[in-house]
């Protein structure tokens, strides 16, 4: 067979794989309901400034906490701001924090996990050690610290959940690179005299990848929640308006008391839903990649 | 006259990626008294076998034709209710590994005391009182009974289990890959324990193995099966001396004897079939040295040869296996 | 080894863990960019004389080295300067009826989860793919993807604003004279009603998921198809085989979940005014209490520590496999 012919039958096989993977995914009832919901959510995101019918600057001051009404779809907050708008203009920090913080969550958690587990030794105790105790440490607070100390920007609340984030995904990518190196495979690579580097690559990345894939997913909805959980406590980022962020407002300025539930309901609404499509879909992705509980 | 008897057994898993046919047209008769082998590679169907005898199959296994004949009554057909009343009481059964089939955080002695109360109607103390006989019968330490499995070494759980097994004194014991992942002595201890047990308690018993070497010296009749079938089906020594199927014939050539010596071990190329989509004609010609073209096309029919035995290849009267 | 050098483990353990924070806490305040001085003691409320001795009590003048040392030995005694906010020592602070009160909200709110999970999930698993599996595996989804402050202002719109059957925030009712330890105690369990619910609602979701998936994994053993085999009851293989393996992972994980409880609670707190630790970090936060919010994270890092020790020690007694 010619080199020609070996990559078109490779490319067949990977789109058999990928085919298969999805005609299992499309009969996944969370996993299709997750994705409409987060295409939605992208649409949105991305098109904010076409849909929104006003921007986060345009304030109304003559008419705060006016309620629902056909100027105002969902009313106005304490500047007379348009909260339908803000709800879309606020889809993009989320998402943007939410995508960004779990890539470098993953991105340090595999870093730490391969290292680890490729090289053994006292390194992996080490840092098995340090994971263990990033694990077991008070995440909130800890973001919380991190933050009042850094300063509010996008950026460092990316920086700050990402490095509290990353020792689950360490302890995953751990242990399957733990056992990948055992593989009789790597160990014949190895007598071959291949390097670590090959083997690294070669090998652990391959087989870790589904993984990877899986926790970012994951950790995209651990990222928002933190985000807009900081963004509460009044922790955000001020020149980027977020649903956590409109939650804090509402609450400081006395939105429940007065019983101004237009306020409160949307972003909360919002976060729940966007998180929980990404939780959709990551549930239907371990039921995809774990056969155990596949259904039949 | 047959004690159990399985005719026709067709059991099919319904997947995600199609339809297994891990049991396909299984038929073979345990006589009173006899220990009856199967053997056959993992994945062809022997344990899927021994679970339709004991109604515990998953819930995606189907069962598409067949019977199970035990004292006149096709157990295939009773209700749940009636099946209760022959599982463990009258037809027992060692698993494949007792480790994972001991529960790991409850004491040996109490779990085999669950199955005592629950199938026969005697006090609590009385089945405590039972259990250290069959602890003795099995050559267990009797002060161990409130040990926890993982305080037991392989070949004793394996024990523990055989005592649970013949806990409410049955009829047959089906043992399911009793010895593996024991090492060859504690193996033997095992077969011969099963051995001795037949003879003191008149027990029937269906041994399911991988291991042709293991069960030779302790069976009476042996079937062989591949990818679903069975393709061989007769007395030990027959089977030892006059193998009629090449797969049956490279199964016995595949581990080394004492005292030949030198022999070249044969090794069988290739992996069994998928069960999705077995090879059409006779499942095993993609692994047969012999295939012909025929193999290829035509399903060989199971025959009978001299009242000897039976076998399902067309080249059977024209090849000359000799071990 | 026996249970007494297991626990000894564990408590070896849990020292490394404590200088392990130590050395974080340290790391947080004095090394990342920035004036330590500024962090600690340049605060305008405070006396020449207080900044002096404060200086002295860090060693702030001396080098790092010198200083991680006092440093460690200040944390022994919880010695972490004085509050800007509050002009009192940080120690008085954390060490007060706040912290009764946040055990007060996280302690039951903990036990009613892990029931209310093990329970439900219990059955979820039982009834696999049922109705009130596919429902409850849902709810448990939507739980936990909802922002648990959010669950708590829901529960004052619904419960105060509406229905005016329970008070809007606080712990107490501001300027009220208890006639005697009843009403006290009717007052503050009145006010401890809506963040407990919230904490339970929001924790509740994860247990049961992990409780059916526990459960579920424990159903597909052998020892499961060979107590069927075995002819038991039902209820016999449900709990004396079933639960009694899958429960025991919970108890390891309670412990693990303080750290994820905490963080609810901070946020539980905050949303209803509930005068406990929660509450305190927030306020640090906003006034940039840096001193205040080093001793709270301190208290609650050692808490999550304290609690994961003491689980391990349950379950190595409950567990007969555990092999120390």
């Amino acid at each position: 067979m010619n080199k020609e012919s070996v990559r078109i039958k490779k490319i067949k096989l990977f789109g058999d794989r990928v085919l298969e993977f999805a005609r299992i995914y499309y009969r996944n009832k969370y996993g299709l309901a997750g994705l409409i919901i987060l295409t939605f959510f992208i649409f949105l995101a991305l098109f904010a400034p076409f849909i929104a019918p006003y921007t986060p600057s345009d304030t109304f001051l003559a008419e705060p906490f006016s309620p629902p009404s056909s100027k105002f779809l969902l009313g106005t907050d304490e500047l007379g701001r348009d909260i339908f708008s803000l709800l879309i203009y606020g889809t993009w920090t989320s998402m943007t924090v939410g995508v960004l913080a779990s890539l470098l969550t993953v991105i340090i958690g595999t870093f730490v996990g391969i290292y680890a587990g490729y090289y053994g030794g006292i390194v992996q105790s080490i840092l098995m050690r340090l994971t263990d105790f990033f694990l077991i440490l008070p995440a909130l607070p800890l973001m919380i610290v991190l933050a009042a100390i850094l300063g509010p920007s996008i950026w460092n609340i990316i920086f700050v959940i990402s490095i509290v984030s990353w020792p689950v995904t360490a302890r995953v990518i751990m242990s399957q690179t733990l056992s990948v190196k055992e593989s009789s495979y790597v160990e014949a690579s190895k007598a071959l005299g291949a390097g670590d580097t090959y083997i690294i690559f070669r090998h652990i990345l391959p087989n870790v990848t589904p993984l990877i894939f899986a926790y970012v997913i994951l950790n995209i909805a651990g990222a928002i929640l933190a985000e807009a959980g900081l963004s509460f406590l009044g922790l955000g980022d001020p020149s980027h308006i977020s649903w956590g962020m409109m939650l804090y407002y509402a609450d400081q300025f006395g939105a429940l008391v007065a019983g101004i539930w237009w306020y409160i309901l949307p972003p909360g609404l919002a976060i729940s839903l966007l998180v929980l499509s990404f939780m959709m879909i990551g549930y239907a992705l371990d039921e995809i990649i774990n056969p155990r509980i596949r259904r039949r | 006259m047959s004690i159990l008897e399985v005719n026709n057994l067709r059991v099919y898993y319904d997947t995600m990626r199609g339809e297994v046919k891990a049991v396909d047209g299984v038929s073979f008769k345990l006589e009173k008294g006899e220990i009856f082998s199967i053997v056959g590679e993992s994945g062809c169907g022997k344990t899927t076998t021994s679970n339709t005898i004991m109604r515990i199959l998953p819930p995606e296994a189907v069962i598409k034709s067949g019977s199970i004949t035990f004292d006149g009554i096709n157990l295939l057909e009773i209700p749940e209710k009636e099946m209760k009343k022959i599982r463990w009481k009258r037809i027992a059964m060692v698993f494949q590994n007792a480790m994972n089939a001991l529960n790991p955080v409850k004491n040996v002695g109490s779990q085999i005391v669950d199955a005592i109360t629950t199938h026969l109607n005697i006090p609590e103390a009385e089945a405590w009182r039972k259990v250290k006989e069959l602890f003795e019968l099995v050559g267990l330490d009797p002060s161990r009974l409130k040990d926890y499995p993982h305080e037991f070494s392989g070949g004793m759980r394996q024990r523990v289990f055989i005592a649970m097994a013949l806990s409410c004194d049955p009829e047959i014991l089906i043992a399911d890959e009793p010895t593996t992942g024991l090492d060859v002595i504690v193996q033997r201890n095992i077969l011969n324990l099963l051995r001795d047990l037949r003879k003191k308690l008149g027990l029937s018993i269906i041994l399911i193995t991988h291991d042709l070497a293991a069960v030779a010296q302790v069976s009476d009749k042996i079937a062989i099966m591949y990818a679903g079938k069975i393709v061989e089906y007769g007395n030990i020594y027959d089977i030892f001396t006059r193998p009629r199927h090449p797969y049956t014939y490279l199964l016995i050539k595949s581990f080394p004897k004492i005292g030949s010596k030198k022999e070249r071990l044969v090794t069988i190329k290739g992996s069994p079939p998928s069960l999705i989509n077995p090879p059409k004609g006779c499942r095993f010609h993609p692994r047969c040295p012999y295939a012909i073209e025929k193999c290829r096309i035509e399903e060989p029919p199971l025959v009978n040869i001299n009242n000897k035995g039976l076998v399902a290849c067309h080249l059977y009267d024209q090849l000359n296996l000799v071990i | 080894m026996g249970l007494r050098e297991f626990v000894f483990k564990r408590l070896i353990d849990g020292a490394i863990l404590f200088f392990m924070t130590v050395t974080l806490n340290f790391f947080l305040f004095r090394v990342m960019p920035g004036d330590p001085t500024a962090f600690l003691i340049e605060n305008p409320k405070f006396t020449a004389e207080t900044r002096k001795a404060l200086l002295k009590l860090f060693g702030l003048d001396k080098p790092l080295w010198e200083q991680y040392l006092i440093y460690i030995k200040n944390s022994f005694t919880f010695n972490f300067g004085i509050s800007f906010q509050y002009l009192a020592p940080v120690r008085d602070l954390i060490f007060s009826v706040r912290l009764l009160n946040t055990l007060a909200l996280m302690i039951p709110a903990t036990l009613l989860a892990t029931i209310l999970g093990v329970i439900v999930g219990t059955v979820a698993a039982w009834r696999r793919g049922s109705k009130f599996d596919s429902t409850s595996t849902f709810v448990s989804l939507v739980f936990y993807s909802t922002p648990v402050y959010w669950i708590g202002l829901l529960v004052m719109l619904v419960f105060a604003y509406y229905l005016g059957i329970l008070p809007f925030r606080g712990s107490i009712t501001p300027g009220i004279k208890y006639e005697n330890v009843f009403q006290f105690a009717a007052d503050y369990l009145w006010h401890l009603t809506g963040p407990l619910l919230t904490l339970t609602l929001v924790n509740f979701g994860g247990y049961l998921l992990i409780m059916r998936s526990n459960l579920l994994d424990v159903f597909s053993q052998d020892y499961i198809v060979a107590a069927r085999a075995k002819g038991l009851s039902e209820r016999t293989i449900l709990f004396s085989y079933g639960m009694r393996n899958a429960i025991l992972p919970i108890v390891t994980l309670t412990g693990l979940n303080m750290a994820f409880s905490i963080s609810g609670a901070v946020l539980t707190e905050t949303v209803f005014s509930w005068y406990g630790m929660g509450r305190l970090i927030y306020e640090a936060v906003n006034q940039r209490d840096y001193p205040l919010l080093e001793g709270i994270f301190f208290l609650l890092a050692l808490m999550v520590i304290i609690a994961n020790i003491i689980t391990d020690i349950i379950y190595a007694y409950l567990d007969p496999r555990i092999k120390y």
